[in-house]
């Protein structure tokens, strides 16, 4: 659905993504995984077309369809929805005005009727807050708050980027578990995450970015499994000396 | 004499208010302070004035045409003088707001000449209307009845439609608001094309009364100004409210202390608003929660 073909981004003289090549197909949830700085959120941006004139390499397509060169609004028009970091709610916009934005680019007010009450489903807290302005809400209602609002676009390929960063356990599963069901309806996910271990709990491919590169990419499962993923990113220490992992890692990831 | 005063001073504060919430609407969606708004006004009153004396044209359709004539000058400001440049510092886009108005300033007076002229209206300021024991001037009536409908469409037309829940959204996070599919330009565009007709109505109102030339929008866009920041520059609401209360209190002043302190009062009373409400009376900031 989405390729990404040996792209490269640069800001200004610094180059953030070298030769990243990645798939993501259609009906998945695809995480990405890497440490803070690896080039994670600059990946989503590039696809979006954020950053102007980027990818100064490489080609993007979706569904046939290349990317490069074309606006953030085109490119979302074309099915492709971008959860931000950071959970950018419009603060001053009613939780509904929010959804309304979300569904912009559509004109069937049935259908946005619809997936409003979808939404609302989803996340019964938001349709408690329907009037609040969303700059009142808590963290983890506004990141309910910004995929619902994606959602409103009916997008065939969601991007998240860290969405369970600095939540409470609690809202994070709640979290999670809904995209799991959204994928199941439907929409292919590309989820960036620095919480791994929940990442790849939902997803069925996993890659592993570092410094701009793709340096490991598999099954979620046998990522789950990975000695290096797991002593790296999932924090659970195997019976290796660290010393012993470090040349172990860096033999065979780059 | 207070109720007289207060609705006197309130049809003025309704012209304070219309060119308050161009300035707003253009600030929190370009971030930029517009010193041209007045200059815009007075040209789309000039423009009125041609149709009217000139062409001959029915009032109606003269104040019509010069409305849509306000729309694209607006969005021709925008598109012409904004859109080029790439990256702005907030300094260099008031340097290019004063540079257009400066244009347009001697543009008119070399159009129309600086001399005053009368401005051909239906309304009079003598001729007057009785509620029990309020009166009211003609010209005064159609100030509050055109600038209250003209407010009102606005608050529809920001509350209800699509297209200005999306200037909102756009005003607070551009780059969200393109991920929405919303076409920055042009919305901004539509942003100014709003902002001078507000101007323009604004100053189809005021020539009556203050007669016409070049200079006719200089005190009504400082007062503007000082009612945006009294009232919250980033609130609508805010310049209404700012705009009636810095008319009802210019006037109040005038009429009980002396008209020459009217304005020194009114800002002595700013100011200290200001010293205690920094971001004015309605201005609202939400602080980001993680
Ligand atoms: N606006 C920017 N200007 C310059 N460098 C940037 C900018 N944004 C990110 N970078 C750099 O690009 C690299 C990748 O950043 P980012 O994509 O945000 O990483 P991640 O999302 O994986 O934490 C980092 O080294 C970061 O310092
Ligand atoms: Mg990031």
């Amino acid at each position: 659905m989405l390729k990404v073909h040996n792209i490269e981004t640069f800001y200004g003289p610094i180059r953030a993504i070298s030769g990243l090549s990645l798939e993501v197909p259609e009906g998945k949830i695809v995480a990405l995984l890497g440490s803070n700085g690896a080039g994670k959120t600059t990946i989503l941006k590039t696809i979006c077309g954020l950053l102007e004139g980027q990818p100064s390499k490489g080609t993007i397509e979706f569904m046939g369809t290349p990317l490069n060169g074309l606006a953030p609004e085109g490119i979302v028009r074309l099915g492709i929805a971008y959860v931000e970091e950071g959970r950018p709610v419009f603060e001053e916009l009613t939780v509904d005005e929010n959804l309304l934005m979300g569904g912009y680019v559509r004109r069937d007010v049935h259908g946005l009727q619809r997936d409003r009450d979808r939404v609302m489903s989803y996340f019964p807290v938001l349709g408690q807050r329907r009037g609040q302005l969303a700059g009142t809400l808590s963290g983890g209602e506004r990141q309910m708050l910004v995929i619902g609002r994606a959602l409103m676009a009916r997008p065939k390929l969601m991007l998240l980027d860290e969405p369970s960063l600095g939540l409470a356990p609690m809202a994070v599963k709640e979290i999670f578990q809904i995209l799991k069901t959204i994928n199941e309806e439907g929409t292919t996910i590309l989820l960036v995450e620095q919480n791994a271990k929940m990442a790849l709990e939902i997803a069925h491919e996993g890659h592993v970015i570092e410094a701009g590169r793709v340096v490991l990419s598999d099954q979620a499962k046998s990522l789950l499994e990975n000695e290096n993923v797991r002593c790296y990113y999932l924090g659970i220490t195997g019976e290796v000396s660290a010393s012993g992992l470090k040349r172990h890692r860096k033999k065979r990831w780059r | 004499m207070l109720t007289q005063l207060i609705v006197s001073g309130l049809a003025t504060g309704c012209l304070y208010a219309l060119v308050a919430l161009g300035l707003v609407i253009v600030y929190k969606a370009s971030n930029v302070l517009n010193f041209a708004q007045g200059d815009m006004a007075m040209v789309s009153t000039f423009v009125t004035f041609t149709l009217l004396e000139t062409l001959h044209i029915p009032f109606f359709w003269a104040v019509l045409l010069a409305i849509v004539g306000a729309f694209l000058l607006g969005a021709l400001f925008e598109i012409c003088l904004l859109r080029p440049v790439k990256h702005p510092t907030p300094l260099g886009l008031i340097i290019i707001t004063v540079g257009a108005q400066q244009i347009l300033y001697g543009v008119a007076g070399w159009i129309w000449g600086y001399d005053t002229k009368a401005f051909p209206s239906l309304l009079s300021d003598l001729k007057i209307y009785r509620f029990g024991a309020l009166v009211i001037s003609e010209v005064n009536l159609w100030i509050l009845i055109a600038s209250v409908l003209l407010m009102l469409a606005l608050l529809l037309f920001f509350r209800y439609t699509r297209l200005g829940i999306a200037i909102r959204a756009m005003s607070q996070n551009l780059i969200t608001a393109k991920l929405m599919g919303v076409s920055a330009h042009w919305t901004l565009s539509l942003t100014w094309g709003i902002a001078s007709v507000l101007g323009a109505v604004a100053g189809i109102l005021i020539a009556p009364i203050t007669f016409l030339d070049p200079n006719m929008m200089l005190n009504p866009l400082l007062k503007a100004f000082a009612a945006a920041t009294l009232g919250g520059m980033n609130s609508f609401a805010g310049a209404v409210v700012g705009g009636g209360s810095l008319g009802i209190l210019e006037n109040l002043v005038g009429g009980y202390l002396t008209p020459e302190l009217k304005e020194s009062v009114a800002f002595l009373i700013i100011i200290l608003v200001l010293c205690v409400r920094p971001s004015g009376l309605l201005g609202r900031h939400y602080k980001h929660r993680v």
